[in-house]
């Protein structure tokens, strides 16, 4: 993709390239189709941003924020503001998600800033920081305590500020993406018109929820971004001892698991929106965590170039963005008992499960009011395992009936009581760290049993991708050389593009 | 190494300093953040890495010094958990750890050099004297196959139990700790031990 390279680590923030994205319409996969978007797979969506994401991944975040800054408006906006953020958007203007204050973080039901309403609209008082795009932002998805101090969620548009009451704070200095726009906003008595109020009142946590459920799972495109790039670093190095090639097959097995479930998940919000309370977090939480260390296992071979340790550093942020993985974590274990039922009586959402995972036609239109805070059924993709066991035959059979009963394993252990926010004990967040892996691998399978028999590339064929991804998921065996052989065959033919599930 | 084992020793001590310094003072959800038990579990478990670090950086054996770069790297990785976005930031109150961070993981060669420079001079016969169980699932997988990173890292861990002072008040919590990574269990320090060390920790003990 044509646009203006960035300087390695600058802190400048890459307007240059943001606006040659915006003038190709990069923007216009930020909004629905039916407000005159082109907005109605999310997989493309993810396949986009992944793209820029392996190029630059500052560049990814400081343009795809605007998204996250827009789904609230999407879910629970009247007519006439979702339709002017939609006309706003497609002209570039940027918009940003203000949640985070400096004293509560991931605490939103602590929320100081207020917005209270007068004759003449709402009056906001309180601080946000750090919040991405806070400066650059036109727009600003606020949540903000009202009457009762119930949350509630604004769209404020700057340029219907008046000059006083609110300033900008200063651009924090960070680790990596140092060139993106991490700032914050202070109001100080401001007053914004009563049509800013999106929603009922109340409504705003419940609409954050929900869109956190889409804006997580797209944030796996920045880590199969960093991915890809590191993959190509590596794999330039042409020294093939059998280590390194060890090393490079393991990390894109680790890719390949990291794009199943991505995949599943962005379909899912189409296919099973009503799971999306646990595909979001499985996703949120495995992706990135796997992600960054992959990137550790292949810095032998990709470093210590500059590119590189750039790639690690800015990569590092991702697990913190729209939940960390503590918080993904608590809310699988929050749902263990859905989760425990769903898997004991094989609940099954077939049609929906059958779009989430055949790839050979789009999945449906999304249903955005069928998204739940909890996955009231537990996982379909989990849920289908036993089915899905008993009809894989072949050469994976051995590794999934094998899967299968690490996977009762795990489920077995979901039972007692679910703890208060934070409260976890450590050893029910590592039972849910586990669970996201085994999530992940029955979305393997599953893929894998929707889409073989149509498909006979080399990764296809023999169940190559899928040996090679339950081979790193279970770790305890050595490689069959057959299947490291497969996939760095592939992609040293193709000069480092990478052996994939998605197209991209 | 351009950051010599001292200075990495020093890095995760200030990390672990910071780290709980936050955990102390910020309030999540009614209560301090060292009040959870994944965050008290998280600081425990770094307190016992910093016990293995110094360990092996006072070894010349070869597995020394990927067992230094492995557990640093660890320690902070999961340190940075508990610290969130502040762990990001390179002003303000934490911005200490950051430094640390970038001491370990930028001045130091990374964990997968010094696990392929470990495998390939990895000795016949290591040492696996004190943990006989695991040193037979060691045998066992060097049976099976190549050298693999899990091998190497099972190795260098139980480098680890042969240089730990006996006379540490947390002598079995670090041997239970390096059997569990040597199984290739993540299960987290149970919950007794996690409160003796954290209340050591808290009542101005040593990190």
């Amino acid at each position: 993709m044509p646009y203006p390279a960035t300087e390695p680590d600058s802190e400048k923030f890459p307007s240059e390239a943001v606006d040659a994205l915006t003038r190709q319409g990069l923007q216009g996969l930020y909004i629905p189709a039916s407000l005159g978007g082109r907005l109605t797979d999310h997989t493309e969506l993810l396949t986009a941003l992944r793209t820029i994401a392996a190029r630059d991944l500052t560049l990814a975040i400081a343009h795809g924020k605007t998204f996250l800054g827009a789904v609230g408006v999407w879910l629970s906006g009247s007519p006439e503001q979702t339709a002017r953020l939609a006309a706003l958007i497609t002209e570039g203007a940027p918009v940003a998600l203000a949640l985070t204050e400096p004293e509560h973080g991931a605490d939103l039901l602590a929320t100081d800033t207020t917005a209270v309403r007068t004759e003449r609209g709402f009056v906001l008082r309180g601080r946000k920081w750090p919040v991405n795009n806070a400066t650059r932002g036109r727009l600003l998805c606020l949540l903000a305590k009202g009457e009762g101090d119930a949350l509630n969620l604004h769209l404020i548009d700057k340029e219907d500020l008046p000059d006083s009451g609110w300033r900008h704070l200063p651009k924090v200095p960070t680790h990596g993406i140092r060139g993106a726009d991490i700032s914050g906003i202070e109001f100080d008595g401001v007053t914004v018109p009563a049509g800013t109020l999106i929603g009922t009142p109340g409504s705003g946590l419940a609409t954050v929820v929900k869109g956190l459920q889409l804006t997580r799972t797209m944030c796996a495109a920045l880590s199969l971004g960093a991915a890809d790039h590191a993959l190509r670093l590596a794999l330039a190095n042409d020294d093939t001892t059998p280590w390194n090639d060890e090393v490079l097959a393991t990390a894109l097995a680790d890719r390949l698991i990291n794009e199943a479930v991505a995949l599943v998940a962005a379909r899912s919000i189409h296919a099973l929106p009503g799971e999306m309370a646990v595909m979001s977090a499985v996703v949120k939480y495995l992706v990135p965590t796997r992600t960054d260390r992959l990137l550790e296992d292949l810095a032998d071979l990709a470093g210590p170039d500059g590119d590189y340790r750039e790639v690690v550093r800015d990569h590092r942020v991702v697990g913190l963005f729209d939940g960390s993985t503590v918080v993904n974590l608590a809310s699988l274990t929050a749902q263990f008992p859905l989760l425990l039922n769903g898997y004991r009586s094989e609940h099954v959402d077939h049609d929906g499960l059958r779009a989430a995972l055949d790839l050979s036609a789009p999945p449906p239109a999304f249903a955005p009011e069928h998204l739940s805070p909890l996955a009231i059924g537990g996982s379909s993709v989990l849920n289908a395992l036993p089915a899905h066991t008993r009809s894989v035959t072949g050469p994976a059979a051995g590794q999934v009936e094998s899967l299968k009963e690490r996977v009762d394993t795990i489920t077995a252990r979901l039972g007692g009581p679910a703890a208060p926010n934070g409260r976890a004990p450590a050893e029910r967040l590592h039972l849910a760290a586990r669970l996201t892996e085994a999530v992940a691998a029955a979305a393997c399978v599953g893929l894998w049993l929707a889409n073989a028999y149509r498909l006979d590339t080399p990764l296809w064929t023999d169940a190559a991708w899928l040996r090679l991804a339950l081979w790193r998921l279970e770790n305890t065996s050595p490689l069959d050389p057959r299947l490291r052989d497969i996939c760095l065959a592939e992609s040293r033919a193709t000069s480092g593009r990478t052996p994939s599930l998605m197209p991209c | 190494m351009p950051a010599d084992r001292s200075t990495v020793v020093r890095s995760v001590e200030t990390a672990l300093a910071t780290t709980l310094n936050f955990a102390l003072g910020r309030r999540l959800h009614g209560a301090t953040v060292a009040e959870f038990p994944h965050a008290r579990t998280v600081l425990a478990t770094a307190h016992l890495d910093l016990e293995i670090l110094r360990a092996a950086a006072a070894s010349a054996d070869p597995g020394a010094e990927h067992l230094v770069v492995a557990t640093a790297n660890r320690a902070l990785r999961e340190l940075s958990v508990v610290l969130g976005a502040r762990f990001y930031l390179r002003e303000g109150d934490h911005a200490d750890f950051g430094e640390a961070l970038l001491a370990v993981t930028e001045g130091l060669p990374p964990p997968s050099r010094t696990r392929r420079e470990l495998a390939e001079r990895l000795p016949a016969d290591p040492p696996t004297r004190r943990l006989p169980d695991h040193a037979a699932r060691w045998r066992r997988r060097r049976a099976d196959g190549p050298v693999t990173p899990a091998l190497t890292d099972t190795y260098t861990h139980l480098l680890a139990a042969e240089h730990h002072p006996a006379d540490s008040p947390w002598h079995h919590a670090v041997l239970t700790t390096i059997a569990r990574r040597c199984d290739g269990d993540g299960s987290p320090l149970p919950p007794e031990d996690v409160d003796d060390i954290f209340t050591h920790l808290t009542r101005g003990g040593t990190t």
